[in-house]
């Protein structure tokens, strides 16, 4: 039977995301791995904040670059498109939690380059953006 | 763990960027601090947090019972961790509110005495440098009380003395009126004789207030034992006082044990004869990691038809040094494999020079627990030139120390050209002009007495190897002058 005290601090750990927030800030340790860490994390935490205050450049691992470089190992008959399965799988690895399993061209099974980056950015944007919406 | 998933790989350089600037603890200091404050805003507070660079400082409890010394542990325990010191009359002098409020009340009142404390520890000079606290809690009602209101010591010192000691020593308890400084008539006489003019007898030292004093301490001595036990220690206070701050201070340094994940990366070195292998063996044993004697794995690559062992063979054969690339080369594939990475390992016969260290280093396997093992020559010589082995069965001998069982043992067994007294001399002599510059290069090494029972230095090793490194004291902040 939890305490009050645990259900609170429960609540207070999914209101303000703090545990999507340490893993962003871990994995960005652990990609860029700087020599002073403390250093690299105030950073890390300013980006975010302004990125709260004007709704733009949230800080994450993944660019534009990097998706168009998923999609071509996906693709690699140069279809221009990729399956389904093949868009959910892609979007998990990322780390994508939540989004769209039924994006734009989802009836006749073909997933378009732009269609993927968009569901992917729009995903990777809602998992950085961890603060009290 | 699901046994059908596949292992996940964490590449070793994360591994070791983790261990090096201990990520973990990091993280997980974070996430206390915030579910005990639980600020509006976490990002601005984790923004100052990391700023202040508040979160190894000391924060420390000195309790005990009257006359074991602690105004003196505090105040040299404040000295040289650059620590506020705060007790019981220094909160009563402050000018505020709760203060007038709790100089009205004239009682014990605990949650007014649990205000003040919370309003002193909240101001920058305890948050940027940490705390010393002397005589608080004073019952287990109040320990319970700080907890809820957040106030947590890393570490809790527990001054200990036999009560007649206690009560001789308070008799001759001195106080300098103006410093505040506790002297003693016999133990710990002021210098000068300007501060001896001016000491005045402490109130409450007379044999009856004494007992009085240590009956309540024990009243509730058990309740904060047992609310403090995982971060205190008891300390013997019927000692020298250097000793005494010694102890506290070792104690004060030690981090408490953490659940971090550490694959251990240990070296052992020292002479030939001190116990090497012995207790590479033991530990590889009891903590399931990869035992590698640089002088096996060199056997072992000779043996293989590859190129490489083509090049080693000569060396190996006329007993000359292999030279240093080749070796690294080859421990250095060693220590790259899956095992080595996920397990850990223990490596001792290698390196044995400067320049092997350093590219040991460079390569990215710096070992985080060195071990040099000292020995005296006359010990090693003993311990070598004795040692035999039989030839059929492989069993090792030595002639003081494990003598073959019977006779016609005995008469078969070899002794190893490498131990003979000559090359042992030889050996050790390389030892001794490598070893400054190791001893340079490996600064927070651990030095351990070899000449003991193998079972002793197993114990202190392991000691070394499970808890973490203590602390230093570089990051001490120093007073601007404005404070």
């Amino acid at each position: 039977m939890a305490t009050s005290r645990e259900l609170d601090a429960k609540n207070y750990l999914e209101k303000h995301k703090i545990l999507e927030l340490m893993d962003n800030l871990t994995s960005m340790l652990f990609f860029h791995r700087p020599e002073r860490p403390c250093e690299f994390l105030i950073t890390q935490l300013e980006k975010l904040k302004l990125a709260r205050t004007t709704s733009r450049d949230y800080p994450c691992l993944f660019n534009e670059s990097n998706l168009e470089a998923i999609f071509g190992i996906l693709d690699p008959t140069r279809q221009g498109y990729i399956t389904l399965g093949q868009y959910k799988e892609a979007l998990n690895t990322i780390g994508l939690k939540q989004f769209d399993a039924f994006p734009q061209g989802a009836d006749y099974n073909r997933i378009t380059l732009e269609t993927f980056k968009k569901e992917a950015k729009d995903g990777l944007l809602k998992s950085s953006a961890t603060f009290k919406s | 763990m699901d046994a059908t998933a596949k292992p996940l790989r964490i590449p070793p350089e994360m591994r070791i960027y983790a261990d090096q600037h201990g990520i973990f603890d990091l993280i997980q200091a974070m996430m206390k601090r915030l579910l005990m404050e639980k600020p509006e805003d976490p990002i601005e507070y984790l923004i100052d947090l990391l700023k202040n660079n508040s979160i190894e400082v000391p924060r420390i409890f000195v309790l005990g019972p009257p006359a074991s010394g602690k105004r003196t542990v505090v105040k040299q325990l404040c000295k040289h961790l650059g620590a506020t010191r705060i007790s019981t009359e220094s909160l009563l002098r402050e000018e505020s509110d709760l203060v007038k409020e709790a100089l009205e009340y004239k009682a014990n009142q605990s949650m007014l005495w649990i205000n003040l404390v919370q309003q002193r520890l909240s101001k920058k000079d305890c948050i940027k440098r940490g705390w010393v606290f002397e005589g608080f809690p004073k019952t287990r009602e109040q320990a319970f009380r700080l907890q809820a209101a957040g106030i947590a010591p890393e570490h809790v010192v527990l001054l200990d003395a036999p009560d007649t000691v206690l009560i001789e020593r308070n008799l001759g308890k001195r106080i300098d009126p103006v410093t505040g400084d506790v002297y003693h008539t016999s133990f710990d006489w002021p210098s000068s004789e300007h501060v001896e003019k001016r000491l005045v007898e402490a109130d409450g030292i007379w044999e009856s207030e004494t007992v009085a004093g240590l009956l309540e301490y024990q009243r509730n001595l058990k309740g904060l034992e047992s609310t403090y036990s995982t971060v205190s220690r008891v300390i013997n206070a019927d000692q020298t006082s250097i000793d005494v701050f010694s102890q506290v201070l070792t104690f004060v340094l030690s981090r408490h044990r953490s659940v971090a994940p550490h694959t251990p990366r240990i070296l052992l070195h020292g002479p030939p004869g001190s116990g090497k292998s012995l207790q590479a063996a033991l530990i590889a044993q009891k903590y399931n990691i990869v035992n590698i004697c640089c002088g096996q794995v060199l056997k072992a690559v000779a043996a293989d038809e590859t190129s490489q062992g083509e090049l080693i063979k000569p060396g190996l054969e006329t007993g000359q040094q292999v030279p240093d690339s080749t070796v690294l080369k080859i421990l250095t594939e060693r220590l790259s494999r899956l095992d080595c990475t996920t397990r850990g390992w223990v490596l001792h016969g290698c390196p044995r020079n400067l320049e092997q260290a350093e590219k040991l280093n460079s390569a990215g396997f710096t070992p985080n627990r060195v071990f040099f093992l000292d020995m005296p020559d006359e010990v090693a010589v003993e311990r070598v030139t004795f040692r035999m082995t039989d030839p059929v069965t492989g069993q090792r001998y030595h002639s003081l120390y494990k003598a073959a069982p019977s006779q016609q043992i005995q008469d078969r067994l070899q002794v190893n050209p490498r131990d003979s007294a000559e090359s042992l001399q030889r050996r050790l002599d390389l030892y001794r002009t490598n070893l400054p510059e190791l001893q340079e290069l490996y600064s927070d090494a651990i030095y351990v007495n070899a000449d003991q029972d193998p079972h002793a230095i197993f114990e202190l090793l392991e000691s070394h190897i499970v808890n973490r490194l203590p602390n230093p004291l570089s990051h001490r902040w120093t007073p601007s002058p404005s404070d």
